[in-house]
């Protein structure tokens, strides 16, 4: 440009740029008329026959190139872009995190890991060898020394927990897919891959218990499942417990991710060609009100216990005291989710809420709550109490043979008499007693947020027989489970309001905002003047005095802490005789710690113990809930009772 | 408004590639200078541009090429070399155009490629990361606690006694103190200790409920 312009005169521009495209573009078109006529005739038909071949030629051409183009862009346009997508484009599944269950310290008690479970195809491992082999002949391949090599391999980098026996047959099994080991860590498969291609990593998600037993009966347990024909639908899901009732919050939502990739490589995204981007929406982690520590001891205290007294079962709750809060909730018999080789579903229930019984004498602090709300009576009131007392056609005698005694009320109740006691529900009347039963939540569901929650059993008020009202006041001919039992004594602690037990304290949402419960509404059953009352008269049930002024649970007393309570024994029917039996009882206790500023609420079950004739704990549960409550005492740091639980006479001369 | 145009092209050529550094370089002859014609001078100058006889004009151009500012030939030139020039640009800046998108879409599958290995360290990492944490809450775990103090030959304390300071500054012990009991000969001595299954602790109980308890008239003391 520049060496050119210095020459030209600059005014001669404008002329110069009209004829300047001359030259270039006439070129042809002056040429063509000049040498036409130029040329002699017979050339000219020739030229011209040349003409007008290329000219069809061309034609053709076009014409065949848009023949293709119409068939390609139009007819064929959908299956080629479908085969050109199949070439490129990958779905690549981004699985959901399933959520973790943790307790109210953040301890985990349930999460999820990646894992891979290792796959083989026999019959088109086989089938390539063989064509592998028939193109090479020279350098021939044996299938059962290949799978000898993969076995071996697979031992070495797993460990000892594969057998390389088993894994040959799996590996020459006459099949098209076989599983070959599951549960391996993907950095380890993804070695095996790289030494033998042919085997085949399919994505996992394994759920870690930590605790193995820890907990296990709430929690539950997930696995994998792969009944859905759709394996984009594989994913870990709930088999029992918290893991199955919760399913749907912890499980999440898978998301899915098309993108072009380089073949058969996940990883390597074409940059630009995400086209279908779902992201997974990990589930949420759910935070229980259980104390794994507790959870623990309770566990072990429970299951010595049950073992100790020859019990068949037995089941126990810590509840604090205001909150309704379920601190640990044992079964003496678990099974450790983590075993890889199955559990018993005899074993994975929950019967601490699943499983109703009569309470016994446990019960009777409906009757010392609607007397003393309603002024039937008060502790220090002095009643006569027969031996014996005949409610409708039944009689209903002691645990000990007495003759008539001069009983406070708070001796009926720390002395555990029956008759004492049907005497103050006589008084109270059966309509009032149905409503307090009613209003400590007896017959009903607790709502805990547990799976197979039984409401336990009461007779409503219209079918009582004339006998009913001789049973209920002292705990037979209804049930109850370990939490309502508690839920009562609750109620005691808490100042005469009922909050409704509960073990799952709030969600935790991926984005890590705590989603709290709903709290339980309290439902008030008694004034808190009625609810301190009978409280500081249950003290008496653990004390220990000179002349038959003892309670019936001195045992369960701990020393520097007031502790109120009560201790129970229901008779079983007898499945062969249809009666309530004489050696099959069912023995609670139900205690508040400590009685002067309650924090903790015990109730324990133990069912079917050796109740004659073996040792003292297969006829009273009051040990067993002194060792809780020492272990609270401790775990908690419970500030001692200012003072001790003052002494108060039971049977009066 | 043309001759200002190009100058920013050849800087961004000069960028972009070596490619077009011959091309760049030959548009750059008059460019740089540009921004040198102070626009103070080329104003007064353009108005009596028309009105100027051809000779006056030649020698205009005679002066202003002595003075170096060849510029001035440019601006000379007419529109025919302007159009060119612009067609030049426009050739110039499609193939900067065409490299730069080149080179970025090289970028950006380079990157993938860097992106892919970083995702697969990231991967190697979170999973031994998960397996870390796996043994770690493993180990946290209270039955495993449990399992390891008892290996150390730790017992459960049983019931404390406390010390108590009274408000007269004299202290009163609550509960008996008593010794814990090392571990018995058979394994089964400590319960929340072991890891264990119902039914294995025979005796613990009478031993962890017999000090300090308030008198247990029902229960054989251990």
């Amino acid at each position: 440009m520049a060496p050119r312009q210095p020459p030209r005169p600059a005014p001669t521009g404008r002329p110069h740029r009209t004829r300047q495209p001359v030259p270039g573009r006439a070129r042809a078109p002056r040429r063509a008329p000049v040498r036409r006529p130029a040329r002699p005739a017979r050339p000219a038909h020739n030229h011209h026959g040349r003409v007008v071949t290329v000219r069809l030629l061309l034609v053709a051409a076009l014409v065949a190139a848009g023949v293709k183009l119409v068939q390609v862009q139009w007819f064929e346009a959908e299956a080629l872009a479908a085969k050109a997508e199949q070439q490129r484009v990958t779905k690549i599944d981004v699985p959901a995190t399933r959520g973790a269950i943790e307790d109210r310290n953040g301890v985990q008690l349930a999460f999820s890991v990646e894992s891979r479970e290792l796959a083989f195809q026999p019959r088109a491992t086989r089938k390539s060898i063989a064509a592998f082999n028939k193109e090479h002949p020279a350098e021939k391949l044996d299938f059962d020394q290949r799978t000898e090599e993969i076995a071996r391999g697979l031992r070495e980098l797993i460990g000892d927990r594969v057998d390389e026996g088993e894994l040959l047959d799996k590996l020459r099994v006459d099949k098209t897919y076989v599983y070959l080991v599951d549960n391996v860590e993907p950095g380890i498969a993804r070695q095996i891959q790289e030494r033998f291609p042919e085997i085949i990593a399919e994505y996992r998600a394994e759920r870690e218990y930590p605790g193995g037993p820890l907990a296990a009966n709430i929690v539950g347990v997930a696995n994998w499942r792969m009944e859905d024909p759709n394996p984009d639908k594989h994913n870990l899901h709930g088999l029992s417990g918290l893991e199955i009732l919760r399913d749907k919050e912890l499980s999440g939502k898978p998301g899915k991710q098309i993108a072009d990739t380089k073949q058969g490589d996940q990883g390597l995204v074409i940059p630009g060609t995400n086209k279908d981007l779902q992201p997974a929406v990990d589930g949420s982690d759910i935070e229980l009100t259980i104390d794994a520590d507790l959870q623990y001891y309770l566990q072990q205290a429970i299951a010595d216990y049950v073992a100790l007294s020859g019990a068949k079962n037995g089941s126990a709750v810590v509840m604090d005291a205001h909150t309704g809060e379920v601190y640990a909730l044992a079964n003496d018999k678990t099974f450790d989710p983590s075993d890889p080789s199955g559990f018993d579903p005899d074993l994975m229930g929950n019967p601490a809420v699943s499983t109703p019984y009569e309470p016994g004498s446990v019960n009777k602090i409906v009757t010392a709550l609607a007397a003393i709300e309603q002024g039937v009576t008060t502790p220090n009131d002095v009643q006569q109490v027969p031996g014996s007392i005949r409610i409708a056609d039944r009689t209903v005698g002691d645990a000990w043979p007495h003759g008539t005694l001069n009983m406070t009320t708070t001796g009926v109740f720390a002395k555990s008499s029956n008759v004492g006691t049907l005497q103050l529900a006589q008084q109270v009347g059966p309509d009032a007693y149905a409503a307090m039963l009613d209003k400590l939540g007896l017959g009903k569901r607790t709502g805990v947020g547990l799976p197979g929650e039984s409401p336990g059993r009461v007779p409503p008020r219209g079918q009582w027989s004339g006998s009913t009202f001789g049973n209920l006041p002292i705990g037979q001919g209804l049930s109850m489970t370990v939490l309502q039992m508690a839920g009562m004594y609750q109620t005691l602690a808490n100042d005469g309001v009922r909050v409704p037990p509960r073990i799952v304290s709030a969600r935790i949402a991926p984005d890590g905002t705590r989603v709290a419960e709903p709290k339980p509404k309290g439902v008030r059953v008694v004034t808190p003047e009625t609810a301190k009352t009978v409280r500081d008269m249950f003290r008496a049930v653990v004390q220990e005095a000179p002349h038959q002024n003892s309670g019936t649970g001195p045992a369960a007393a701990l020393s520097g802490y007031q502790i109120s309570g009560k201790t129970g024994t229901g008779q079983q029917v007898d499945p062969a005789t249809g009666q309530y039996s004489n050696s099959l009882y069912w023995i609670t206790f139900a205690g508040i710690l400590p009685a002067d500023n309650p924090r903790f609420v015990v109730g324990i079950v133990l069912d079917k113990p050796n109740y004659s004739g073996g040792p003292p704990q297969g006829r009273s549960a009051a040990p067993l809930f002194h060792d809780i409550a020492s272990f609270l005492a401790q775990r908690y740091n419970i500030p001692l009772s200012k003072e001790p639980s003052p002494v108060v006479p039971l049977i009066e001369p | 408004m043309t001759i200002q145009a190009p100058a920013p092209a050849p800087a961004q050529r000069g960028q972009g590639g070596t490619g077009t550094r011959t091309r760049a370089a030959r548009a750059s002859v008059a460019a740089p200078e540009l921004p040198t014609l102070p626009k103070t001078d080329t104003a007064p100058r353009r108005a009596p541009e028309r009105t100027r006889s051809a000779a006056a004009q030649r020698a205009y151009a005679r002066r202003a090429q002595r003075s170096g500012q060849r510029v001035e030939a440019a601006r000379e030139v007419d529109h025919s070399a302007g159009r060119a020039s612009f067609v030049v640009l426009i050739m110039a800046l499609l193939t900067v155009g065409v490299i730069a998108t080149l080179w970025l879409s090289t970028q950006a599958i380079a990157d993938s490629y860097r992106l892919e290995e970083a995702k697969r360290q990231a991967t190697e990492l979170s999973e031994r990361a998960a397996q870390l944490q796996r043994e770690v809450t493993k180990g946290e775990s209270a039955p495993a606690l449990a399992e390891r103090a008892k290996q150390l030959g730790m017992v459960p304390a049983g019931d404390a006694a406390r010390i108590v300071v009274q408000p007269d500054g004299s202290v009163a012990v609550v509960g008996e103190p008593a010794p814990a009991q090392p571990a018995a000969p058979s394994t089964s001595q400590t319960p929340p200790a072991g890891q264990a299954p119902p039914g294995q602790t025979e005796d613990q109980q009478d031993q962890q409920a017999g000090p300090g308890t308030q008198g247990t008239p029902s229960q054989g003391a251990g």
